[in-house]
């Protein structure tokens, strides 16, 4: 659905991307993430063709994304934080100006989504909060039934209840479709995300299914006999430690149940107890980009 | 979909719309009124003053509606639609020449129709005028629409073209030498349309290239890039040289071979004709040139568009090279041979070291040949008459009671050259002729303000307050009197070169 191949992306000296290589499967609901200015909305409006990248290639549709038509743009929903609606134009009035553009409009699909989220069809666009104009650009978004669905941050700005509405109706319409999600917050992904990439600093750390990934990445906790037998070199799949007293805890990114206590014995004397935490995306993210800032410092 | 878009625009910008047909109306209405109250100055400035407000208006509605789906922007929700680009920039062409110019071509076409003038000739001239406004306005208006997101932002870069056309013109002033430095050749000639034309063929280009890169690249700086090389080039216009633009102009000759009589040669002067005296101090030396011009044929006018004179000593070093006054000659009388004498101005420096000594000038006339195309009598007083070719004119006496004032009015371009008198019928005396000739080659009207109607107003004295001048049509004989219009218009234009044996500066100089 979406490929990116060696993508750069620079501001003059600045690298915003670098070589960043992507795939979105169809039908997954793929989460971007990373922390603010780690080059995710970069990645997503080269996908759109808003701006072209520095080198690389980005697919969408199997097309080149500087060549997107509108032919393919008729399969898209894009929604952006800072997404700019003709602010002088109703509600009803602009879906009225849309409509004609995408053959596969749903009108009741439109009112349904319109009534879901309580938008006024006679208020003016520039008159809506920022919650109200995010939920009209997901309208206008998903009343035609894209194929592929693009959310670039768009939780910014909103309180949790919005983003409760706004993630319930996207899940009662996302059915088969594609949906990249561009988000610093990981905890409104998590629940809904199938598939996930961290992104850091322009570089893509890894991308894989969000179930590997949790399975993957465990938090360890092991506590030992005596403080001084805690090892002073660990290999490098263990990341974020922390020693408190004779308790040493730690993340390990290839945890496998398969012989763990042998593996951790042989790194540490005098293991008293092992306990095994699974991790929320969130800890995972903190973790891991902690850990990649750390080595790059 | 283009229809579809304009309909999206036309609800956001019916507004402003509205408010600069507004004063395009009121621009119209103003200019109504100033043909039957003359000479108010109070509407002349409220017309000048919401001229420019229109233009104004319309140059920023033109860029507001472009930026209603901006360009530039990476935030914008049409760049993620299904929208041909193609079609947004059609659509926005098409939006503000007929929203933003519309109202303007509209009023062009009543007062076409509103004045009498023909349907053919109304349309021809309201559509040479909208493609005018459309190529000096609106294109580049769209052009900076394209490829900025805000009003403040197309200020800032008007301001910084502004800025750089001013530098320009200063280093352009001090390279050539001071202020009195005449730039572009054409000026104040009849081929200055040809350099207009040459300019509009520029914007043209340039905007539309502009607009459909920036459009389907969306590369705003390469774009802005390609803008001011557009505008640079423009500057570089005015530097055009004047022999090809007049062998362009000779090429649309309508009459090519009418002037292939006409001779210019060096007419040495009797010595009791000799005007010696010059005054030091003066900033310019008045050379008076001889000339006598043979074969020009009945009712017509030969016109200088333009004399480059060389002075040179007797060895043949060059000491001056410049340009010569106005010449105008008439042959109503069918003379086999006229003499004239050419004001040349040349700067004391020259005139003082070289004025003793034996030199020779070269003059190259470039020149056009006007022939009397008709001729009108309008009656002295309260006449109303439409001329063709000449356009809608109405006599009056004025307010003094000294003189009689017409007022014409012609849609497009106005007549170029004229001989206009008083003459009593019954006995033939008429009043000293006054010749208005502002010659202009151009097919087409190309100045796109205030609207479609060129408006020219002539005077003709009968009267002199202070009694030292007697005219044989006076106020007693002007009811039996008509005013004669004679018209002129260009065939043929050509080039005479005429070279004088030695002479001196000294023998033909003034310095009054």
């Amino acid at each position: 659905m979406i490929e990116t191949h060696g993508l750069s992306k620079n501001y003059r000296s600045c690298g915003a991307l670098r070589a960043l290589s992507l795939k979105v499967p169809e039908g997954s609901a793929f989460a971007l993430v990373g922390a603010n200015g780690a080059g995710k909305t970069t990645v997503i409006k080269i996908l759109m063709n808003l701006i072209q990248a520095t080198s690389g290639t980005a697919r969408v549709f199997g097309v080149d994304s500087r060549q997107l038509s509108p032919q393919q743009f008729r399969r898209i929903g894009y929604v952006s934080e800072n997404q700019e609606l003709p602010g002088r134009l109703t509600v009803s009035g602009y879906l009225n100006y849309l409509r004609p553009f995408y053959p596969d409009w749903d009108v009741a699909l439109e009112r349904e989504i319109l009534q879901r989220f309580k938008l006024p069809g006679d208020r003016k666009i520039n008159e809506l909060s920022h919650g109200m104009r995010v939920k009209m650009a997901l309208t206008c978004a998903l009343s035609y039934r894209p194929k592929l669905l693009v959310l670039d941050e768009p939780f910014s700005g909103l309180d949790s209840l919005v983003r409760d509405e706004f993630m319930a109706g996207l899940a009662e319409q996302a059915g088969d479709m594609t949906v990249l999600i561009s988000s610093h917050d990981l905890s409104e992904v998590e629940g809904f995300a199938t598939d996930v990439a961290f992104v850091e600093s322009g570089r893509l750390l890894f991308q894989e299914p969000l179930e590997a990934l949790t399975d993957r990445v465990q938090q360890i906790k092991v506590t030992v006999e005596r403080q001084s037998a805690l090892p002073r070199t660990t290999p490098d799949t263990w990341i974020d430690l922390h020693e408190t007293g004779n308790v040493l805890t730690f993340v390990d990114t290839q945890f496998s149940e398969f012989d763990l206590g042998e593996r951790i014995r042989s790194q540490i004397e005098g293991v008293r107890d092992i306990e095994v935490q699974p991790m929320s995306l969130r800890a995972i993210f903190t973790s891991i980009s902690r850990a990649t800032r750390h080595v790059q410092e | 979909m283009i229809w579809h878009i304009f309909k999206k625009d036309l609800e956001l910008m019916w507004r402003p719309i509205l408010a600069v047909a507004s004063i395009q109306l009121a621009v119209v209405v103003i200019q109504l009124r100033l043909e039957s109250v003359n000479d108010s100055a109070v509407l002349q400035q409220l017309s000048q003053v919401l001229l420019w407000l229109w233009l104004m208006a319309s140059t920023i509605l033109a860029i507001t509606v472009v930026h209603q789906d901006a360009v530039p922007s990476t935030k914008q929700d049409w760049l993620t639609r299904p929208v041909r680009r193609i079609d947004l920039l059609v659509e926005k062409i098409l939006f503000v020449f007929l929203m933003v110019q519309g109202p303007s071509i509209a009023t062009d076409l009543v007062q076409g129709f509103a004045n009498g003038f023909g349907t053919r000739q109304t349309i021809a001239a309201t559509l040479a005028r909208a493609i005018i406004v459309f190529l000096a306005l609106t294109l580049p208006a769209l052009a900076l629409g394209s490829v900025t997101e805000s009003v403040t932002e197309a200020v800032v870069l008007v301001l910084v073209a502004f800025f750089g056309v001013f530098s320009f013109t200063m280093i352009a002033i001090g390279v050539a030498g001071g202020y009195g430095h005449q730039f572009d050749p054409t000026d104040f000639t009849g081929e200055g349309w040809l350099t207009n034309a040459l300019r509009f063929l520029l914007i043209f280009i340039g905007g539309v290239f502009a607009l459909l890169f920036q459009y389907q690249a969306r590369k705003t700086k390469h774009t802005r890039i390609l803008l001011g090389s557009t505008l640079l080039v423009l500057l570089f216009s005015q530097f055009i040289p004047w022999k090809p633009v007049f062998a362009v102009q000779k090429a649309f000759s309508p009459a090519p071979a009418l002037g292939n009589s006409v001779a210019i040669t060096w007419q040495m002067q009797p010595d009791a004709d000799r005007r010696t005296s010059y005054s030091q101090g003066r900033t310019e030396n008045r050379l008076f040139i001889p000339l006598s011009v043979t074969g020009l044929p009945t009712d017509t006018l030969l016109k200088a568009d333009k004399s480059e004179v060389s002075i040179s000593d007797q060895h043949g070093v060059r000491l001056y090279i410049g340009t010569g006054e106005d010449v105008e000659i008439r042959n109503d009388a069918g003379k086999q041979s006229l003499s004239y004498k050419q004001t040349i101005q040349v700067p004391p420096h020259i005139f003082q070291t070289f004025e003793h000594q034996a030199v020779s000038a070269n003059i190259t006339y470039s020149m056009t040949l006007f022939k009397l195309q008709s001729s009108y009598a309008l009656r002295a007083t309260q006449d109303n008459q439409r001329m063709p070719g000449w356009g809608l004119c109405r006599s009056r006496i004025n307010e003094n009671e000294t003189a009689i004032e017409v007022s014409c009015m012609q849609i497009g371009k106005g007549p170029t050259c004229a001989s206009v008198f008083l003459e009593h019928i019954p006995s033939g005396d008429r009043n000293p002729e006054n010749t208005a000739c502002y010659p202009d080659y151009s097919p087409f009207e190309d100045r796109p303000i205030p609207d479609v109607m060129t408006r020219f107003r002539l005077v003709l004295p009968f009267r002199d307050i202070s009694g030292l001048t007697k005219y044989p049509v006076d106020a007693t004989r002007l009811a039996e009197s008509k005013i004669i219009i004679r018209m002129y218009e260009p065939q043929d234009h050509f080039t005479r070169i005429v070279a004088s044996p030695l002479w001196s500066m000294r023998d033909s100089a003034s310095g009054n």
